[in-house]
């Protein structure tokens, strides 16, 4: 599929609420990206949009290399689930050692292994979220 | 003989309480029996004890038997003994059953929980348990402020190990936030995934107490508006604001480019 033709672009593991996001920044600034889906209604939908997608599970390097990773410049892993991005950072970094991993991690130890492995960047959605929400009820409940 | 087939059709526990009964029975007849070395006398003191539910007596059919001293009348006479035990058994079985079935759904931590939440003042009322109500919980050093609302027991007992009063119920509908005795909270937080269940729990906290701070997790951008209209004070996006967060750094190592 495209991905292989595709030089220096971006690929997005799992269109979720955070993937959506992603995708759109990116594409607000004309950079070229792939998403990687395994959901065959999502993958249907983005289809329809036209946008890159390509059906299969991010955690195999098969699919990491039919979206392109030897040649991406980027990748976003952003999964729901914290194993399966720990495990696709794991693959996608085997595969190419200059690539940019963005990843997402839901606690603090999961975070520490993602950084262990060579993540370039990790969001931590509901721990700063958490954080927001501290800040705010510590004035009210002491 | 059809009660016996009704007994052994109502349900597990049922059948365990007719085993049990059984099993005592046999046991204790045993014990008699080593007592005395008297079968007959280890039989009839079980049965007596154990079997004396109903008002039918055995002790005539006993004294039948002791007299008919095996003659012809001992069949008939056995029969009715035999018939009448049976019944006894599921008479018994039946009242273990309910014992058992009455200890094991009782519900006491959802009750104790419930009546504890009802003297709470000034408190912190969170519905849903995930990561996000995980990373506030963490945050929040006393937490005996908090009582949190969740979808499934396991999590009350995981929440009840760390000292944290937690409801069973859906967090949508009003008479569990009015068991989180919502009226006299301070803040609700509202941490599901779901943005429509977020909502909807909004809207009836707001109803119940207007004074409360309402805060919500809001997954889709959209709903935000939605959340300020019906009255919440604050929203936080999680999942929004990580995706810019990655976007954008992203975006940054391809700045450098010559594009």
């Amino acid at each position: 599929m495209a991905g292989k033709e595709l030089k220096n672009h971006v690929i997005i593991c799992g269109y979720g609420l955070v993937g959506e996001k992603v995708a759109e920044i990116i594409s607000e600034r004309n950079i070229p990206f792939v998403v990687i889906e395994n959901n065959p209604d999502k993958v249907e939908v983005l289809r329809e949009k036209g946008i890159d997608v390509i059906y299969g599970d991010a955690t195999s390097s098969k699919v990491l290399k039919d979206a392109g990773i030897l040649e991406a410049k980027a990748i976003a892993i952003v999964m729901d689930s914290d194993a399966k991005n720990l495990f696709a950072s794991i693959t996608a970094r085997s595969l190419n050692n200059k690539v940019l991993i963005a990843t997402r991690a839901n606690s603090n130890v999961i975070k520490e292994k993602l950084s262990e492995i060579g993540t370039n960047f990790i969001a931590t959605p509901n721990i700063s979220a958490g954080e927001e929400i501290f800040n705010e009820i510590r004035k009210i409940v002491k | 003989m059809d009660t016996n087939d009704k007994g052994a059709g109502v349900s597990n526990i049922l059948l365990a309480s007719v085993i049990i009964v059984l099993i005592l029975g046999v046991i204790s007849v045993l014990v008699i029996f080593l007592l005395f070395h008297n079968a007959y006398l280890a039989t009839y003191y079980v049965f007596q004890t154990f079997f004396d539910a109903s008002n039918v007596n055995a002790d005539t059919v006993v004294a039948g038997l002791t007299m008919s001293n095996f003659n012809t009348d001992f069949y008939p006479v056995f029969i009715i003994f035999v018939v009448d035990n049976i019944s006894r058994i599921v008479i018994m079985s039946f009242i273990l059953a309910a014992v058992i079935d009455m200890v094991a759904y009782a519900d006491i931590e959802n009750r104790i929980n419930r009546l504890r939440a009802m003297r709470r003042r000034g408190h912190l009322v969170i519905c849903g348990y995930n990561n996000l109500s995980q990373a506030v919980i963490d945050k929040l050093k006393n937490n005996s402020r908090i009582i949190m609302i969740v979808k499934s027991k396991n999590e009350v007992l995981e929440l009840m190990n760390r000292g944290i009063i937690a409801l069973e119920g859906d967090f949508t509908s009003e008479a569990t936030l009015k068991a989180a005795n919502i009226w006299s909270a301070k803040a609700i937080i509202f941490a599901s995934e779901d943005d429509l269940d977020n909502l909807l729990g909004a809207i009836s906290a707001k109803r119940l107490n207007k004074d409360a701070t309402v805060i919500t997790r809001v997954g889709r951008e959209e709903t935000r508006t939605k959340m300020y209209r019906v009255g919440v004070d604050m929203c936080v996006l999680p999942e929004y604001l990580s995706g810019i967060e990655i976007g954008e750094a992203i975006a940054r190592s391809f700045k450098g480019d010559a594009r």
